[in-house]
């Protein structure tokens, strides 16, 4: 049977937590592996596997009997309607889910185009399939070892916290390692905390998220992680500069920070977020009048020029990212750059993210989602939503037609974001759907046992809708309800609703209010004390009672 | 006089659904276009066909007119005032 993927020398292929899968395992594991798919006498399979080693497998033995094997992001059952082909893996027909459990068939036919398939999100969220070549992955990874192979021991184990079912993931996790002749783990790191639990004494390679990196800095402060890395990378969306800087000082290695998609593959790479990126090994860039970045790669299907969707500077080989080229959508005819909105907006020192988007609404209009810096929130705190929402308008009008000036304004504690760290339009649209049941999260603060919500009580709530026309009030059974479920979700609470005491209500609560709402969690009694409160005084406290918060 | 004010308060932010505003915020004297409020192009037509309805009145196609009786909530209250058929 032929080899497909170049597979190094090396004794052990995975680490199962502290227990090491060999080399002779994989191969008898691929072996019949790959007899039950060319027994399928199908060109195409679905792969959907949690578990590294066993996606491995599956992918190796799929690649020699030389099938193009699609790999979904997730599998939800509209994912499982949109490809109607075998599936193997955790969602799989009974005779694919285990390779064990297979007599061993006869080889019925082998097919002659091993190939990938993934999906990306896109901007608009819609998943969009992008076919890989194993010509076009093998020079990958190979650009990967020449890259950051040097810095990286044999012995050391790849772990990571992003999906192998997306490419970034795929190759760092599972292609780049069984080339290289590095050792993978099989299980993904699913929080930050899960650092400090690698098994001690081993190195390291981490393939990380942005989305988790930039939790690591929050963490309550405790001592560096009993393990060496060799190398940390960050991929998939950027990393905030401020974040990165205190994650590599927190786990002693500079993050290597990876910019490219799951279309492009990798583009360039740097290990400090002030400096300038370089290219990866066997990539040319350019720029064009527009100062559109376009590349031409090994790891494309074709050695045409690709134009990506970054604005960038070059100077002697040195990238500078400059942010996304024009988004370009009309408002009544007008044409508006979104980019522009959100560059202007991100300028403000009141902003620290913005996000614009076209709302086609009665009329079509411009939405901003905003996440204030400690400045908008005094001022917000001061002048009330409506005059910040004024202050942004007037602080635009210099240098954007009045059309193109946002008119809904969403803040957030931070950004909407995918397992991936990306942020889609569908997501960021969800926060203006009409009649809303949750209040907009403006900030969060928390210690040990206190979570500190920051609460815009917004007019359009569904809650005020008659409750009252001329006097509208926020109904108390709905701020016992945000306590529970803000509060359960604030401290990872699985528990039901036992019963509540000490329920108190001073004040009532109005739209347009910035409400405090103040959470402490006694896990001994199983008890959620909550407080609304806000600059007029207390408005409303109680304690609830869960029960089975413990396992 | 102020109670009309606070109708056309009402009746702007409803025939326009703008957010995050109540009558109270928005002052009379304001203007109503680029500056003050910062109504655009399109919520002045479609402020206008609100007006049309809801008074059967009926706008000058003069626009420094126009312009004149759509400068804050205090001169459209005249203008309505003086030109409302219901």
């Amino acid at each position: 049977m032929p080899d497909c993927w170049p597979i190094a020398a090396h004794a052990i292929i995975a680490w199962r937590g502290d227990i090491p899968i060999e080399r002779h395992a994989f191969d008898a594991d691929t072996e019949q592996a790959y007899r039950a798919l060319a027994a399928l006498a199908q060109p195409r399979i679905v792969l959907f596997e949690t578990d590294s080693y066993r996606f491995a497998v599956w992918l190796i033995a799929a690649w020699r009997a030389g099938l193009t094997v699609v790999v979904p992001g997730d599998m939800l059952p509209a994912t499982q309607a949109a490809l109607p082909l075998p599936w193997v893996g955790v969602v799989a027909d009974a005779a694919l889910a285990d390779w064990h459990a297979l007599a061993a068939p006869s080889i019925s036919s082998v097919y002659h185009a091993p190939g990938l398939e993934v999906f990306t999100s896109g901007s608009t969220g819609a998943p969009c399939a992008i076919h890989k070549t194993l010509t076009q992955l093998a020079n990958e990874t190979a650009a990967l070892e020449a890259a950051f192979g040097s810095q990286i021991a044999s012995d050391a184990r790849i772990v990571s916290s992003v999906p192998h079912q997306h490419l970034y993931g795929l190759l760092f996790r599972i292609l780049w390692p069984l080339a290289a002749g590095r050792a993978f783990a099989t299980d993904t790191l699913p929080w930050p905390e899960s650092i400090w639990a690698l098994p001690a004494g081993a190195r390291y390679a981490l393939a990380a998220s942005p989305a988790m990196l930039k939790r690591i800095p929050e963490l309550p402060a405790r001592a560096a992680p009993q393990v060496r890395f060799d190398a940390i990378f960050s991929s998939g969306g950027p990393l905030p500069a401020d974040a990165n800087l205190a994650c590599s000082t927190r786990l002693g290695m500079p993050i290597t920070e990876v910019y490219g998609s799951s279309e492009t593959g990798g583009i360039a790479h740097r290990h400090h977020p002030q400096h300038a990126w370089t290219a990866q090994p066997g990539v040319e860039l350019k720029t064009d009048d527009a100062g559109t970045l376009w590349l031409r790669s090994p790891f494309l299907a074709t050695p045409d020029w690709f134009a990506t969707s970054d604005r960038a500077a070059l100077d002697q080989g040195q990238l500078t990212l400059l942010g996304r080229a024009d988004r370009i959508v009309k408002v009544e005819e007008k044409r508006i750059s979104l980019t522009r909105v959100e560059t202007l907006l991100g300028a403000l020192p009141e902003i620290s993210a913005a996000r614009a988007l076209l709302l086609p609404n009665r009329r079509d209009e411009i939405g901003a989602v905003l996440v204030l810096s400690d400045a908008g929130r005094t001022l917000l705190a001061e002048k009330g939503k409506n005059g910040l929402d004024r202050q942004f308008r007037q602080a635009l009008s210099g240098a954007l037609e009045r059309i193109a000036l946002p008119r809904r304004w969403r803040f957030v504690a931070e950004l909407p974001h995918n397992d991936m760290g990306k942020t889609t339009e569908a997501m960021l649209a969800a926060l203006f759907a009409p009649a809303p049941a949750n209040p907009e999260i403006v900030a969060t603060r928390q210690d040990a046992h206190t979570r500190m919500l920051t609460l815009y009580i917004g007019a359009e709530l569904i809650h005020f809708d008659g409750h009252f026309d001329a006097a509208p009030v926020l109904p108390g059974v709905v701020q016992v309800d945000w306590a529970i479920r803000l509060g359960k979700a604030a401290f990872g609470l699985a528990g039901t609703f036992a019963d509540m005491r000490q329920l108190k209500f001073q004040r009532i609560i109005q739209p347009g209010a910035l409400i405090t709402l103040t959470m402490t969690w006694d896990a001994g009694k199983q008890q959620l004390a909550f407080a609304y409160a806000s600059a007029s005084g207390a408005h409303s406290s109680g304690r609830i009672t869960f029960t089975g918060t413990q396992p | 006089m102020s109670d009309l004010n606070h109708e056309i308060k009402a009746l702007i932010i409803d025939s326009l659904n703008l957010e995050d505003l109540t009558p109270d915020d928005i002052d009379s004297e304001a203007p109503l276009f680029v500056d003050g409020l910062g109504l655009d192009s399109i919520d002045a037509l479609e402020l206008g066909v609100a007006l049309q309805k809801r008074y059967g009145l009926t706008l000058s196609a003069e626009s420094e007119e126009t312009r004149r009786h759509f400068a804050s909530i205090s001169s459209l209250a005249a203008f309505v005032e003086a030109s409302r058929t219901k």
